[in-house]
């Protein structure tokens, strides 16, 4: 074998293997990462090289935070669930936080300690029932959705249909979103807690 | 008929007339034949193939468009390494089976470029991975570097260059759509991708020789349009100064490598820096015009204290590490230039002085126009100097017999004509004479050069044959 053949099966190697490793490594995290209910917003536009795609967004305002953070600075979020069972971010930490799932991203503004100075604010004006103790000392800040849980691709003829029932039915809509080790997959869109792809077919 | 079977049915003609004897006739056949230029027809089924590939992908990505999501996602997952897969099959078949068929190898290096893409593209969609654009560029365009070396494809260059060009701008729309173009976060992987590439360049390029092939024109063209983008957003100050200095370092790259190709846009460097230098000085030559390039876009006021009103001046006279950095480097790089043809003099011919040290006068230009001199001397200045890099077009032009140089110096002395007729705020006497003289001039070099018309006049009717 030439050293050229070499270099050419490398080269293939490497080419087929990226698509297969990103294909592995979601296939785990949708099998073995936690699934987090998140309630979305949506309509349909379309990528180029990918089709149509459905952009979903989530409650990311006023994160809050015990660090100080800069904009486009990188924040790990922790997630956490209501009484309902649905999915919201909790809170940002500089670091991975160890005992829960996280997601990265990056700060979009930080809006500063604004529960703080409405309880100073109260204090001042003579309102007794605050306990210092209590008071929420806490940042809060503005993030960017994290990646792979804003796009849902679709197939071409179902897109308008899906971007009419997620305006009509938005009350009874989540998204199944699994996440692992800060890795995230979005798994599905439910529609009275049936995917959205068989919702449409019914 | 194409001109070589005209030509061998004429060798077989003078042959059957017994003009030349047949081991003659073999001769002339043969030389004919080895003439024939095989470029223009390879060149077709180059752009053909490339067409192919480029059209044969677009519907595969278009297919992958449609979202196939009645299959599984275990399916689509092992089949979105297809397109990969057969590219690469083409692309083996093309490497090891037609190593020396150009046409195969560019089609085949196109189409395996985009089905990379197409790849990680199908693989994204199955999975919902929005991802990070950038990163996916970064990807794709890692990836392809390879190909400029494995068989040394060159069409791929547009499509690589228009992908890492997209890691430098960002390109947002602000209000009522107005685009804001500047330097994106991740614009120093366009330099290392450029990096990657450049060798490619160079690896193609006939060295020895001031006469390059159209491949070399064609990515000359697409690299300083690239370099051109990414250092529009990546500059910060200076910006005159840095358009005539690059421009001056093109054009001395032009001269070296591909000075004797035939046609003015088969030496894009020479065309891309001399209009840009003609420009800058056209807009340097008005007194208001000049007032408000240098208040603004001039070193000087990198070490001056602000005592302007203008704000806009202020803000530039600011010394930031970021400018100061910038200004540095264009030292060296103008400093680098000079060096470089002063070393390596002999390597360069026909170069025009005027065009080399315009940065070099222009730097100095800046400092006149702020210490030394009243504003209409530099204006004066200036002028002087375009019309002399006008008459020299002209008077090399007219030496050389390039039609299109001459046309480059009747068009730069023109533009000035006309508007220094209109700008100039003199009397009008005053004026009147002053063109009159400058006109005077031209007739007088028309006089001169005459006698040169009028010999070549008389050496076409002078009989040598009696």
């Amino acid at each position: 074998m030439t050293i050229k053949k070499g270099f050419f099966i490398a080269f293939a190697a490497i080419i087929v293997l990226i698509p297969v490793y990103v294909a592995l490594s979601s296939q785990n995290v949708l099998s073995n990462g936690k699934q987090y209910k998140f309630k979305p917003m949506a309509y349909d536009p379309f990528d180029p090289f990918r089709g149509k795609y459905l952009r979903i967004n989530y409650e990311t305002n006023f994160i809050p935070t015990k660090f100080g953070f800069d904009e486009r600075e990188t924040i790990y979020v922790s997630i956490a669930e209501d009484e309902e069972g649905f999915a919201y971010f909790e809170e940002g930490f500089k670091s991975p936080p160890k005992d829960k799932d996280y997601l990265e991203t990056t700060v979009s503004f930080s809006s500063g300690a604004d529960e703080l100075t409405r309880d100073l604010e109260r204090m001042m004006d003579g309102d007794e029932d605050i306990d210092f103790e209590d008071m929420d000392t806490r940042q809060r800040v503005n993030i960017k959705i994290p990646n792979n849980m804003n796009k849902y691709f679709i197939n071409e003829d179902d897109a308008l249909k899906a971007e009419r029932v997620l305006e009509k039915e938005r009350e009874h809509i989540y998204i199944a979103v699994r996440i692992l080790d800060g890795e995230a997959r979005l798994e599905d869109i439910y529609v009275h807690d049936q995917p959205i792809k068989k919702y449409l077919h019914k | 008929m194409n001109t070589t079977q005209f030509l061998l049915n004429f060798a077989d003609k003078i042959e059957q007339k017994e003009i030349v004897n047949q081991s003659t006739a073999i001769k002339i056949r043969s030389y004919i034949r080895k003439l024939e230029d095989s470029t223009p027809i390879e060149l077709f089924l180059i752009v053909s193939g490339i067409m192919g590939a480029l059209f044969c992908a677009a519907g595969i990505f278009s297919l992958i468009g449609h979202n196939w999501d009645d299959y599984s996602k275990t399916v689509r997952g092992v089949l979105s390494i297809l397109p990969a897969i057969i590219a690469l099959y083409f692309y083996y078949r093309a490497i090891f089976h037609h190593p020396k068929s150009r046409p195969w190898i560019e089609a085949s290096s196109v189409f395996l470029m985009l089905m990379i893409g197409a790849s990680i593209a199908l693989v994204s969609q199955t999975y919902q991975l929005d991802g990070d654009f950038t990163k996916f560029i970064k990807v794709w365009a890692v990836l392809t570097i390879p190909l400029f070396y494995f068989a040394r494809a060159s069409g791929i260059t547009i499509l690589y260059l228009g992908l890492i060009s997209v890691l430098v701008v960002d390109l947002s729309f602000g209000w009522f759509g107005i685009p804001n173009v500047r330097e994106s976060e991740n614009s120093m992987w366009y330099w290392y991708l450029l990096l990657g590439y450049l060798p490619h360049y160079y690896f193609a390029l006939k060295k020895k020789s001031r006469l390059q092939s159209i491949r070399i024109v064609y990515m000359s063209y697409v690299v300083y349009l690239s370099l051109f983008l990414a250092m529009m957003v990546t500059v910060k100050g200076n910006y005159f100064l840095w358009i005539a200095t690059t421009s001056a370092a093109f054009y001395l790259l032009g001269k070296r490598f591909m000075g004797e190709n035939s046609h003015i846009f088969a030496r894009p460097f020479q065309l891309f820096s001399q209009s840009w230098i003609s420009i800058l000085l056209i807009a340097l030559s008005n007194k208001d015009s000049i007032n408000m390039i240098l208040g603004n876009d001039s070193f000087v006021h990198m070490f001056q204290l602000s005592d302007s009103n203008s704000l806009y001046r202020e803000m530039n006279s600011e010394l930031s590490s970021e400018r100061l950095f910038y200004f540095v480097l264009l030292m060296m790089v103008m400093v680098g230039l000079y060096i470089v043809y002063f070393l390596f003099k002999k390597h360069f011919k026909d170069v025009s002085k005027l065009v080399l040290f315009t940065p070099l006068f222009l730097f100095f230009v800046m400092i006149l126009h702020e210490y030394l001199l009243p504003v209409w001397m530099v204006v004066f200045l200036v002028n002087a100097y375009v019309l002399l890099l006008g008459l020299n077009a002209l008077t090399t032009g007219s030496e050389n017999k390039n039609v299109a140089q001459m046309v480059y110096g009747f068009l730069l002395i023109s533009v000035l004509l006309w508007l220094r007729y209109f700008d100039t705020d003199w009397n009008f006497i005053l004026k009147g004479l002053v063109f009159i003289g400058i006109g005077g001039v031209f007739f007088l070099i028309n006089l001169t050069q005459k006698g040169k018309l009028e010999r070549i006049i008389r050496n076409k009717t002078r009989r040598d044959d009696y």
